[in-house]
Protein backbone atom coordinates (compact mmCIF):
# COMPACT_ATOMS: atom_id res chain seq x y z
CA UNK A 1 0.00 0.00 0.00
CA UNK A 2 1.27 2.99 -0.75
CA UNK A 3 1.31 5.49 2.18
CA UNK A 4 0.26 9.25 1.73
CA UNK A 5 2.17 11.79 3.14
CA UNK A 6 -0.09 14.84 2.65
CA UNK A 7 -3.56 15.39 4.75
CA UNK A 8 -5.48 14.57 1.38
CA UNK A 9 -9.20 16.05 1.66
CA UNK A 10 -11.46 13.31 3.38
CA UNK A 11 -15.09 12.50 2.10
CA UNK A 12 -18.16 14.24 2.55
CA UNK A 13 -19.70 13.26 6.36
CA UNK A 14 -22.89 12.36 4.65
CA UNK A 15 -21.88 9.92 2.24
CA UNK A 16 -21.95 7.86 5.15
CA UNK A 17 -25.41 8.25 5.79
CA UNK A 18 -28.15 5.89 6.22
CA UNK A 19 -29.55 5.26 2.81
CA UNK A 20 -26.94 6.23 1.01
CA UNK A 21 -24.43 3.89 -0.93
CA UNK A 22 -21.41 3.86 0.43
CA UNK A 23 -19.04 3.98 -2.27
CA UNK A 24 -15.56 2.72 -3.04
CA UNK A 25 -13.76 5.93 -3.10
CA UNK A 26 -14.77 7.17 0.54
CA UNK A 27 -13.43 3.90 2.36
CA UNK A 28 -10.59 4.50 0.32
CA UNK A 29 -9.86 7.69 1.67
CA UNK A 30 -10.55 6.99 4.90
CA UNK A 31 -8.12 3.92 4.60
CA UNK A 32 -5.31 5.89 3.19
CA UNK A 33 -5.86 9.06 5.56
CA UNK A 34 -5.71 6.52 8.96
CA UNK A 35 -2.08 4.83 7.19
CA UNK A 36 -1.06 8.26 6.63
CA UNK A 37 -1.68 8.91 10.72
CA UNK A 38 0.36 5.67 11.39
CA UNK A 39 3.08 5.33 8.89
CA UNK A 40 3.78 8.97 8.22
CA UNK A 41 2.45 11.34 10.85
CA UNK A 42 3.00 9.07 14.11
CA UNK A 43 6.50 8.06 13.14
CA UNK A 44 8.74 8.79 15.97
CA UNK A 45 11.58 11.45 15.84
CA UNK A 46 13.85 13.40 18.68
CA UNK A 47 16.22 16.64 18.36
CA UNK A 48 18.34 16.84 20.96
CA UNK A 49 20.12 20.10 21.27
CA UNK A 50 23.55 19.66 22.92
CA UNK A 51 24.58 22.90 25.17
CA UNK A 52 28.42 23.58 25.21
CA UNK A 53 29.92 25.42 27.54
CA UNK A 54 29.89 29.57 27.06
CA UNK A 55 33.08 30.48 28.35
CA UNK A 56 35.56 32.52 26.30
CA UNK A 57 38.35 34.66 26.72
CA UNK A 58 36.26 37.61 27.10
CA UNK A 59 33.93 36.53 29.66
CA UNK A 60 35.66 37.80 32.66
CA UNK A 61 34.97 40.76 31.26
CA UNK A 62 30.83 40.04 29.50
CA UNK A 63 30.21 37.03 32.00
CA UNK A 64 28.72 34.36 30.15
CA UNK A 65 25.46 32.34 29.33
CA UNK A 66 24.61 32.36 25.73
CA UNK A 67 27.04 31.01 22.95
CA UNK A 68 28.11 34.44 20.78
CA UNK A 69 30.02 32.50 18.40
CA UNK A 70 31.06 28.76 17.42
CA UNK A 71 34.93 28.92 19.04
CA UNK A 72 35.75 27.34 21.80
CA UNK A 73 33.70 24.33 21.90
CA UNK A 74 36.61 22.05 20.83
CA UNK A 75 38.19 20.44 24.09
CA UNK A 76 41.19 18.22 24.48
CA UNK A 77 38.72 15.58 26.38
CA UNK A 78 36.72 15.21 23.26
CA UNK A 79 38.40 12.11 22.01
CA UNK A 80 36.95 8.83 21.99
CA UNK A 81 34.15 10.82 23.97
CA UNK A 82 30.67 9.47 24.62
CA UNK A 83 27.15 10.79 24.54
CA UNK A 84 23.86 8.41 25.15
CA UNK A 85 20.69 10.09 23.51
CA UNK A 86 17.80 8.26 24.60
CA UNK A 87 14.89 7.36 21.93
CA UNK A 88 11.22 6.41 22.69
CA UNK A 89 10.81 4.23 19.82
CA UNK A 90 7.48 3.37 18.14
CA UNK A 91 6.09 -0.53 16.55
CA UNK A 92 6.74 1.24 13.13
CA UNK A 93 10.88 1.92 14.29
CA UNK A 94 12.41 -0.47 11.97
CA UNK A 95 15.11 1.65 10.95
CA UNK A 96 16.39 5.13 12.48
CA UNK A 97 18.37 7.40 10.43
CA UNK A 98 20.27 10.42 12.41
CA UNK A 99 21.15 14.11 11.67
CA UNK A 100 23.60 16.07 13.66
CA UNK A 101 25.16 19.43 13.54
CA UNK A 102 28.96 19.23 14.72
CA UNK A 103 32.14 21.15 14.79
CA UNK A 104 35.07 19.02 14.03
CA UNK A 105 38.59 20.50 15.66
CA UNK A 106 40.58 22.46 13.46
CA UNK A 107 43.04 20.86 12.19
CA UNK A 108 42.60 17.80 13.52
CA UNK A 109 43.62 14.60 11.20
CA UNK A 110 40.20 12.11 11.46
CA UNK A 111 37.29 13.69 13.20
CA UNK A 112 35.03 10.80 12.93
CA UNK A 113 31.40 9.95 14.57
CA UNK A 114 30.49 6.62 15.70
CA UNK A 115 26.67 5.57 16.41
CA UNK A 116 25.31 2.31 17.33
CA UNK A 117 21.99 1.30 19.01
CA UNK A 118 21.43 -0.42 22.42
CA UNK A 119 18.85 -1.75 24.20
CA UNK A 120 18.26 -0.02 28.17
CA UNK A 121 17.26 -3.18 29.79
CA UNK A 122 18.13 -2.18 33.73
CA UNK A 123 18.00 1.92 32.87
CA UNK A 124 21.72 1.03 31.52
CA UNK A 125 23.78 2.42 29.47
CA UNK A 126 25.38 -0.23 28.31
CA UNK A 127 22.75 -2.64 27.59
CA UNK A 128 22.94 -5.15 24.40
CA UNK A 129 23.83 -4.11 21.07
CA UNK A 130 21.28 -3.97 18.91
CA UNK A 131 23.13 -2.62 16.04
CA UNK A 132 26.61 -1.82 15.82
CA UNK A 133 25.69 1.27 13.64
CA UNK A 134 27.84 2.95 11.42
CA UNK A 135 30.93 5.48 11.69
CA UNK A 136 31.36 8.75 10.02
CA UNK A 137 35.09 9.10 9.39
CA UNK A 138 36.92 12.37 8.20
CA UNK A 139 34.51 14.89 8.92
CA UNK A 140 34.90 18.48 8.19
CA UNK A 141 37.23 20.62 10.14
CA UNK A 142 36.68 23.84 10.92
CA UNK A 143 38.33 26.08 8.19
CA UNK A 144 38.51 28.99 10.41
CA UNK A 145 37.52 29.92 14.73
CA UNK A 146 34.17 31.24 14.14
CA UNK A 147 33.32 28.43 11.01
CA UNK A 148 29.62 27.46 11.36
CA UNK A 149 28.82 23.92 12.83
CA UNK A 150 28.73 21.46 9.72
CA UNK A 151 25.87 18.84 9.36
CA UNK A 152 25.82 15.20 8.36
CA UNK A 153 23.76 12.46 7.93
CA UNK A 154 22.72 8.59 7.99
CA UNK A 155 20.81 8.97 4.83
CA UNK A 156 17.42 7.03 5.26
CA UNK A 157 18.24 3.85 3.07
CA UNK A 158 18.75 0.35 4.44
CA UNK A 159 17.09 -2.27 2.38
CA UNK A 160 18.80 -5.44 4.03
CA UNK A 161 19.08 -6.22 7.73
CA UNK A 162 22.87 -5.64 8.83
CA UNK A 163 25.19 -8.03 10.79
CA UNK A 164 28.22 -6.34 11.31
CA UNK A 165 29.72 -6.75 14.42
CA UNK A 166 31.88 -3.36 14.71
CA UNK A 167 30.77 0.21 13.02
CA UNK A 168 30.50 -0.05 9.12
CA UNK A 169 32.05 2.50 7.41
CA UNK A 170 29.64 2.75 4.94
CA UNK A 171 27.00 5.73 6.48
CA UNK A 172 23.31 4.04 7.02
CA UNK A 173 20.13 4.25 9.38
CA UNK A 174 20.92 2.15 12.55
CA UNK A 175 18.14 -1.11 12.30
CA UNK A 176 16.35 -2.15 14.92
CA UNK A 177 14.83 -5.60 15.30
CA UNK A 178 11.27 -6.38 15.42
CA UNK A 179 11.54 -7.21 19.54
CA UNK A 180 12.88 -4.23 19.76
CA UNK A 181 10.88 -1.83 18.49
CA UNK A 182 8.45 0.43 20.54
CA UNK A 183 11.12 0.59 23.51
CA UNK A 184 13.13 3.02 25.17
CA UNK A 185 16.61 2.74 23.52
CA UNK A 186 19.72 4.22 23.81
CA UNK A 187 21.82 5.44 20.81
CA UNK A 188 25.41 5.77 21.88
CA UNK A 189 27.49 8.69 19.60
CA UNK A 190 31.36 8.14 20.20
CA UNK A 191 33.20 11.27 18.56
CA UNK A 192 36.98 12.25 17.82
CA UNK A 193 37.98 15.32 17.89
CA UNK A 194 34.52 16.67 17.00
CA UNK A 195 32.02 18.30 19.46
CA UNK A 196 28.24 17.76 18.69
CA UNK A 197 25.69 20.75 18.80
CA UNK A 198 22.72 19.03 17.67
CA UNK A 199 21.52 15.54 17.38
CA UNK A 200 18.53 14.31 15.47
CA UNK A 201 16.57 10.74 15.56
CA UNK A 202 13.71 9.77 12.89
CA UNK A 203 11.79 6.72 12.16
CA UNK A 204 12.53 6.39 8.12
CA UNK A 205 9.20 6.67 6.27
CA UNK A 206 8.22 4.42 3.98
CA UNK A 207 6.80 4.98 1.04
CA UNK A 208 5.03 1.96 0.02
CA UNK A 209 3.85 -1.22 3.04
CA UNK A 210 2.80 -4.20 2.43
CA UNK A 211 -0.67 -4.70 4.36
CA UNK B 1 -17.35 -4.83 22.51
CA UNK B 2 -14.06 -4.27 22.66
CA UNK B 3 -11.72 -1.27 21.73
CA UNK B 4 -8.67 -3.11 20.74
CA UNK B 5 -6.22 -2.74 18.30
CA UNK B 6 -2.77 -4.53 16.66
CA UNK B 7 0.69 -3.60 17.24
CA UNK B 8 2.48 -3.09 14.54
CA UNK B 9 -0.74 -1.79 12.82
CA UNK B 10 -2.67 -3.58 10.15
CA UNK B 11 -3.26 -1.93 6.96
CA UNK B 12 -5.73 -2.08 4.67
CA UNK B 13 -5.49 -4.07 0.94
CA UNK B 14 -6.09 -0.88 -0.99
CA UNK B 15 -7.05 -3.21 -4.07
CA UNK B 16 -10.34 -4.26 -1.83
CA UNK B 17 -11.35 -0.52 -1.58
CA UNK B 18 -11.62 1.02 -4.86
CA UNK B 19 -14.49 1.90 -6.69
CA UNK B 20 -16.77 -1.41 -7.92
CA UNK B 21 -15.01 -3.97 -5.31
CA UNK B 22 -17.50 -5.48 -2.45
CA UNK B 23 -16.82 -3.85 0.98
CA UNK B 24 -15.31 -6.68 3.18
CA UNK B 25 -15.62 -6.72 6.87
CA UNK B 26 -12.31 -7.09 7.18
CA UNK B 27 -10.95 -3.72 5.79
CA UNK B 28 -13.56 -2.06 8.13
CA UNK B 29 -12.22 -4.14 10.86
CA UNK B 30 -8.63 -3.42 9.98
CA UNK B 31 -9.30 0.50 9.51
CA UNK B 32 -10.92 0.67 12.99
CA UNK B 33 -8.13 -1.24 14.39
CA UNK B 34 -6.00 1.06 12.71
CA UNK B 35 -7.73 4.11 13.94
CA UNK B 36 -7.58 2.72 18.14
CA UNK B 37 -3.85 2.28 17.45
CA UNK B 38 -3.50 5.63 16.46
CA UNK B 39 -5.31 7.31 19.49
CA UNK B 40 -3.48 4.67 21.52
CA UNK B 41 0.37 5.73 20.26
CA UNK B 42 0.41 8.30 18.13
CA UNK B 43 2.82 11.07 19.42
CA UNK B 44 4.27 8.86 22.04
CA UNK B 45 7.93 9.33 21.26
CA UNK B 46 9.92 12.12 22.72
CA UNK B 47 7.99 15.54 23.53
CA UNK B 48 11.29 16.47 25.11
CA UNK B 49 14.79 15.71 24.19
CA UNK B 50 17.73 18.42 25.19
CA UNK B 51 21.07 17.58 26.14
CA UNK B 52 24.30 19.48 27.94
CA UNK B 53 27.70 18.89 27.27
CA UNK B 54 29.73 18.19 30.79
CA UNK B 55 31.00 20.84 33.29
CA UNK B 56 27.98 22.90 31.75
CA UNK B 57 24.81 22.11 33.28
CA UNK B 58 26.11 21.91 37.67
CA UNK B 59 24.17 22.15 40.74
CA UNK B 60 25.72 22.60 43.85
CA UNK B 61 23.04 24.23 46.12
CA UNK B 62 22.54 21.15 49.11
CA UNK B 63 19.61 23.42 51.30
CA UNK B 64 16.49 24.10 48.31
CA UNK B 65 15.73 22.37 45.42
CA UNK B 66 16.17 25.14 42.64
CA UNK B 67 14.47 25.62 39.73
CA UNK B 68 16.76 25.75 36.23
CA UNK B 69 14.75 24.66 33.01
CA UNK B 70 11.28 25.10 31.68
CA UNK B 71 9.50 23.35 28.63
CA UNK B 72 5.88 23.39 27.39
CA UNK B 73 5.43 19.67 25.95
CA UNK B 74 1.68 19.08 23.99
CA UNK B 75 -0.88 16.72 25.35
CA UNK B 76 -2.02 14.03 23.12
CA UNK B 77 -5.36 13.59 24.92
CA UNK B 78 -7.64 13.29 28.24
CA UNK B 79 -6.94 9.71 28.44
CA UNK B 80 -2.99 9.78 28.27
CA UNK B 81 -1.88 10.36 31.99
CA UNK B 82 1.48 8.91 32.56
CA UNK B 83 4.46 11.23 31.18
CA UNK B 84 7.50 8.86 31.89
CA UNK B 85 10.78 11.43 32.58
CA UNK B 86 14.33 9.81 31.48
CA UNK B 87 17.30 12.00 33.05
CA UNK B 88 21.29 11.22 32.28
CA UNK B 89 22.71 12.76 35.60
CA UNK B 90 25.55 11.98 37.80
CA UNK B 91 26.56 13.12 41.17
CA UNK B 92 29.80 11.83 43.05
CA UNK B 93 27.98 11.70 46.58
CA UNK B 94 24.30 10.06 46.67
CA UNK B 95 21.30 12.27 47.66
CA UNK B 96 21.55 14.02 44.56
CA UNK B 97 18.05 14.24 43.49
CA UNK B 98 15.78 16.45 40.32
CA UNK B 99 12.25 17.69 41.14
CA UNK B 100 10.09 17.61 37.90
CA UNK B 101 6.82 19.46 38.27
CA UNK B 102 4.22 19.49 35.37
CA UNK B 103 1.85 22.31 35.39
CA UNK B 104 -1.18 20.95 33.54
CA UNK B 105 -4.82 22.94 33.15
CA UNK B 106 -5.82 23.24 36.67
CA UNK B 107 -3.48 20.67 38.38
CA UNK B 108 -0.25 20.44 39.57
CA UNK B 109 1.97 17.47 39.16
CA UNK B 110 5.32 16.21 40.77
CA UNK B 111 7.78 13.86 40.56
CA UNK B 112 11.49 13.53 42.13
CA UNK B 113 14.04 11.59 40.38
CA UNK B 114 16.86 10.37 42.80
CA UNK B 115 20.26 10.57 40.56
CA UNK B 116 22.30 7.16 41.12
CA UNK B 117 25.28 7.23 38.88
CA UNK B 118 28.73 8.80 40.36
CA UNK B 119 30.76 9.48 37.11
CA UNK B 120 29.42 10.71 33.78
CA UNK B 121 27.52 7.79 32.24
CA UNK B 122 29.32 5.63 34.21
CA UNK B 123 26.26 2.85 34.79
CA UNK B 124 22.54 4.45 34.17
CA UNK B 125 19.89 6.79 33.75
CA UNK B 126 16.79 7.65 36.07
CA UNK B 127 13.54 7.39 35.67
CA UNK B 128 10.25 9.27 37.09
CA UNK B 129 6.71 8.78 36.13
CA UNK B 130 4.05 11.54 36.60
CA UNK B 131 0.65 10.46 37.00
CA UNK B 132 -2.30 12.70 36.39
CA UNK B 133 -5.01 11.96 38.74
CA UNK B 134 -7.74 14.15 37.20
CA UNK B 135 -8.81 14.62 33.10
CA UNK B 136 -7.32 17.88 32.05
CA UNK B 137 -8.50 18.96 28.20
CA UNK B 138 -5.34 21.86 27.50
CA UNK B 139 -3.16 21.53 24.36
CA UNK B 140 -0.14 21.45 26.27
CA UNK B 141 1.33 21.55 29.86
CA UNK B 142 4.26 23.28 31.22
CA UNK B 143 6.92 20.99 32.97
CA UNK B 144 9.73 22.40 34.78
CA UNK B 145 12.90 20.77 36.10
CA UNK B 146 14.39 21.68 39.83
CA UNK B 147 17.72 20.41 40.81
CA UNK B 148 19.22 20.07 45.13
CA UNK B 149 22.59 18.39 45.24
CA UNK B 150 23.74 16.67 48.17
CA UNK B 151 25.92 18.58 51.27
CA UNK B 152 29.38 19.29 49.94
CA UNK B 153 28.84 17.75 46.42
CA UNK B 154 27.57 18.83 42.73
CA UNK B 155 25.01 17.36 40.55
CA UNK B 156 25.99 17.25 36.75
CA UNK B 157 22.80 16.87 34.65
CA UNK B 158 23.79 15.38 30.98
CA UNK B 159 20.43 14.99 29.62
CA UNK B 160 17.07 14.63 29.91
CA UNK B 161 14.00 13.17 27.56
CA UNK B 162 10.14 12.62 28.22
CA UNK B 163 7.82 10.83 26.24
CA UNK B 164 4.05 9.98 26.97
CA UNK B 165 3.11 6.38 28.05
CA UNK B 166 1.17 4.89 24.63
CA UNK B 167 -2.41 3.42 26.12
CA UNK B 168 -2.41 -0.51 26.56
CA UNK B 169 -5.30 -1.85 24.39
CA UNK B 170 -8.46 -2.06 24.42
CA UNK B 171 -8.78 1.81 25.13
CA UNK B 172 -11.62 2.82 27.42
CA UNK B 173 -14.83 2.54 26.61
CA UNK B 174 -17.16 6.08 25.66
CA UNK B 175 -15.86 9.27 24.23
CA UNK B 176 -12.77 10.17 24.45
CA UNK B 177 -11.26 14.07 24.18
CA UNK B 178 -8.43 15.82 22.88
CA UNK B 179 -8.61 19.39 24.02
CA UNK B 180 -12.49 19.64 22.36
CA UNK B 181 -12.24 17.47 19.57
CA UNK B 182 -13.69 14.29 20.12
CA UNK B 183 -12.14 10.47 19.43
CA UNK B 184 -14.63 7.67 19.55
CA UNK B 185 -12.97 4.32 19.71
CA UNK B 186 -14.22 1.65 17.53
CA UNK B 187 -15.24 -1.97 18.94
CA UNK B 188 -14.15 -4.21 16.75
CA UNK B 189 -16.08 -6.61 17.47
CA UNK B 190 -18.99 -4.49 16.51
CA UNK B 191 -17.10 -4.30 12.75
CA UNK B 192 -17.61 -8.29 11.92
CA UNK B 193 -19.22 -9.71 9.31
CA UNK B 194 -22.38 -10.91 10.90
CA UNK B 195 -23.01 -7.49 11.81
CA UNK B 196 -24.48 -4.54 9.48
CA UNK B 197 -22.23 -1.48 8.44
CA UNK B 198 -23.59 1.43 10.07
CA UNK B 199 -23.58 4.98 9.52
CA UNK B 200 -22.46 5.69 12.54
CA UNK B 201 -18.64 3.87 11.66
CA UNK B 202 -18.38 6.67 8.43
CA UNK B 203 -19.14 9.59 10.66
CA UNK B 204 -17.02 8.53 13.67
CA UNK B 205 -13.87 7.40 11.72
CA UNK B 206 -13.79 10.69 9.61
CA UNK B 207 -14.26 12.42 13.36
CA UNK B 208 -11.76 10.42 14.39
CA UNK B 209 -9.06 11.12 11.62
CA UNK B 210 -9.83 14.95 12.12
CA UNK B 211 -8.90 14.34 15.74
CA UNK B 212 -6.00 12.76 15.53
CA UNK B 213 -4.46 14.92 12.52
CA UNK B 214 -5.02 18.35 15.04
CA UNK B 215 -3.00 15.70 17.73
CA UNK B 216 0.21 17.95 18.23
CA UNK B 217 4.16 16.59 17.27
CA UNK B 218 7.07 18.68 19.20
CA UNK B 219 8.85 19.61 16.02
CA UNK B 220 11.84 21.70 18.51
CA UNK B 221 12.25 22.19 22.42
CA UNK B 222 14.90 23.86 23.86
CA UNK B 223 15.04 25.64 27.56
CA UNK B 224 17.75 27.68 29.12
CA UNK B 225 19.54 27.15 32.51
CA UNK B 226 18.88 29.32 34.93
CA UNK B 227 20.72 29.05 38.87
CA UNK B 228 23.60 27.20 38.01
CA UNK B 229 26.13 26.86 40.53
CA UNK B 230 29.71 25.77 40.87
CA UNK B 231 32.51 25.26 43.19
CA UNK B 232 34.61 25.06 40.11
CA UNK B 233 35.93 27.69 38.06
CA UNK B 234 33.94 29.36 35.75
CA UNK B 235 36.14 28.36 32.76
CA UNK B 236 36.09 25.15 34.04
CA UNK B 237 32.61 24.48 34.71
CA UNK B 238 28.99 26.13 34.92
CA UNK B 239 29.44 28.11 31.84
CA UNK B 240 26.00 26.66 30.58
CA UNK B 241 23.70 28.57 28.14
CA UNK B 242 21.02 30.36 29.39
CA UNK B 243 20.05 32.07 26.80
CA UNK B 244 19.64 31.29 22.80
CA UNK B 245 22.75 33.01 21.42
CA UNK B 246 23.80 34.57 18.27
CA UNK B 247 26.25 32.04 18.12
CA UNK B 248 23.45 29.13 18.04
CA UNK B 249 21.78 29.94 14.92
CA UNK B 250 23.26 28.39 12.10
CA UNK B 251 22.64 25.11 13.49
CA UNK B 252 20.44 24.98 16.56
CA UNK B 253 16.82 23.80 14.60
CA UNK B 254 15.56 20.54 13.70
CA UNK B 255 14.64 19.65 10.14
CA UNK B 256 11.09 18.48 10.88
CA UNK B 257 8.41 17.29 8.31
CA UNK B 258 5.43 18.91 7.75
CA UNK B 259 2.41 17.58 6.21
CA UNK B 260 0.47 19.05 2.26
CA UNK B 261 -2.82 19.77 3.36
CA UNK B 262 -1.62 21.78 6.41
CA UNK B 263 -2.42 25.43 5.41
CA UNK B 264 -6.38 24.03 3.46
CA UNK B 265 -7.00 23.13 7.15
CA UNK B 266 -7.45 25.60 8.92
CA UNK B 267 -7.73 23.43 12.30
CA UNK B 268 -4.13 22.41 11.22
CA UNK B 269 -1.62 24.93 13.10
CA UNK B 270 1.96 25.47 14.29
CA UNK B 271 2.11 26.56 17.63
CA UNK B 272 5.32 28.31 19.12
CA UNK B 273 6.31 29.02 23.26
CA UNK B 274 8.22 31.48 24.08
CA UNK B 275 9.89 31.96 27.11
CA UNK B 276 11.21 34.93 27.34
CA UNK B 277 13.27 36.77 30.06
CA UNK B 278 14.43 40.25 31.68
CA UNK B 279 15.32 40.16 35.05
CA UNK B 280 14.96 43.47 35.94
CA UNK B 281 14.33 47.22 34.83
CA UNK B 282 11.27 47.74 32.68
CA UNK B 283 10.54 45.73 29.43
CA UNK B 284 8.92 46.97 26.79
CA UNK B 285 9.16 44.50 23.92
CA UNK B 286 10.98 41.56 21.99
CA UNK B 287 10.76 40.56 18.40
CA UNK B 288 12.75 38.15 17.04
CA UNK B 289 12.26 35.91 13.83
CA UNK B 290 10.86 32.69 13.84
CA UNK B 291 9.92 30.35 11.22
CA UNK B 292 9.72 33.35 8.91
CA UNK B 293 7.89 35.49 10.84
CA UNK B 294 8.62 38.14 13.78
CA UNK B 295 7.54 37.08 16.45
CA UNK B 296 6.57 40.35 18.99
CA UNK B 297 6.32 39.50 22.67
CA UNK B 298 4.95 41.95 24.42
CA UNK B 299 5.51 40.52 28.54
CA UNK B 300 7.99 38.95 29.94
CA UNK B 301 7.45 34.73 30.64
CA UNK B 302 5.68 32.07 28.57
CA UNK B 303 3.96 33.91 25.62
CA UNK B 304 1.89 31.42 22.58
CA UNK B 305 2.08 32.17 18.82
CA UNK B 306 0.49 30.46 16.03
CA UNK B 307 2.99 30.22 12.85
CA UNK B 308 1.83 30.26 9.43
CA UNK B 309 3.49 27.85 7.06
CA UNK B 310 5.70 30.25 4.94
CA UNK B 311 8.95 28.45 4.49
CA UNK B 312 10.40 26.73 1.45
CA UNK B 313 11.06 22.83 2.23
CA UNK B 314 14.80 21.85 2.77
CA UNK B 315 17.12 20.21 0.55
CA UNK B 316 16.73 16.76 2.72
CA UNK B 317 13.07 16.90 1.61
CA UNK B 318 13.51 14.19 -1.27
CA UNK B 319 15.95 12.03 1.12
CA UNK B 320 13.55 11.56 3.70
CA UNK B 321 10.86 11.66 1.00
CA UNK B 322 8.54 13.87 3.33
CA UNK B 323 8.19 17.55 3.21
CA UNK B 324 11.03 18.68 5.43
CA UNK B 325 11.26 22.34 7.01
CA UNK B 326 13.64 24.05 8.90
CA UNK B 327 12.15 24.33 12.09
CA UNK B 328 13.74 26.87 14.86
CA UNK B 329 14.96 30.54 15.15
CA UNK B 330 15.83 31.69 11.73
CA UNK B 331 19.34 32.60 11.00
CA UNK B 332 18.29 36.37 10.42
CA UNK B 333 20.26 39.31 11.13
CA UNK B 334 17.76 40.87 13.04
CA UNK B 335 18.47 37.94 15.29
CA UNK B 336 21.91 37.97 15.48
CA UNK B 337 21.90 41.21 16.82
CA UNK B 338 19.02 40.56 19.01
CA UNK B 339 20.68 36.96 20.53
CA UNK B 340 24.35 38.48 21.09
CA UNK B 341 23.51 38.73 24.61
CA UNK B 342 26.02 38.91 27.03
CA UNK B 343 25.86 37.49 30.54
CA UNK B 344 26.83 40.30 32.63
CA UNK B 345 23.60 42.36 30.64
CA UNK B 346 21.11 39.43 31.25
CA UNK B 347 21.75 40.33 35.00
CA UNK B 348 22.13 43.62 34.67
CA UNK B 349 25.73 43.84 36.07
CA UNK B 350 26.53 46.99 33.56
CA UNK B 351 23.29 49.32 34.61
CA UNK B 352 20.72 47.69 32.10
CA UNK B 353 19.27 44.90 32.35
CA UNK B 354 18.93 43.17 28.33
CA UNK B 355 15.97 40.92 27.94
CA UNK B 356 16.92 37.29 26.25
CA UNK B 357 15.21 34.13 24.55
CA UNK B 358 15.07 31.95 27.70
CA UNK B 359 12.92 29.29 26.34
CA UNK B 360 11.05 27.75 23.02
CA UNK B 361 8.95 24.76 21.92
CA UNK B 362 7.61 24.75 18.53
CA UNK B 363 5.04 22.19 17.66
CA UNK B 364 3.03 21.43 14.85
CA UNK B 365 0.62 18.65 13.40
Amino acid sequence: MLIPTAFIKLPDESGCYNGEVVMGGTVSQIAFALSQLSHCKFLGEAHYQVAHSTYSGSAFVQGTGARLHNYNQIRSAYKGYEYNFLYQSTALSSKLACLFSYAGEQGADDPSVTIEVRSTASNSYTGTVLDYGCEFVNLETQGFSLAPDAFAFTGTLLDYEPTNTSADLIVRPLFIPSANRGELLNIKVTVQDVALSGFHIYDVYEVEVTP
Amino acid sequence: MSNSYTSSPTLVDPGRVTASRTIRSTEISRLGDLSNYCFATGGTSNVLSQAWDDSTFRQDDSSAFISMCEWYIPSLSSSHQSLNIVLSAWCGTAGGTARFVLDYGTATYTTDITITDTSRYSSSFNTGTITLTSTQNEFAAKLTMAVKAPSGDEVEVLGVMANWVALSSPLPTGELFHTLSRYTPQGINRLGANLPLSARFGVEMLENINTLRRRPRVLFSWSGVEGVSSGEAIEDAGAVPRAIGSGDLASMFSESALFPGMVEDSTLNIFAYVNVKQNGGTFSSYEFDLFGQRITCTSTGWSTFTLNLRESESDRSTEFGLSMYRVGPDDTVHNTERFFVFGKDMDGLRGVYVPYLAGLTIMGV
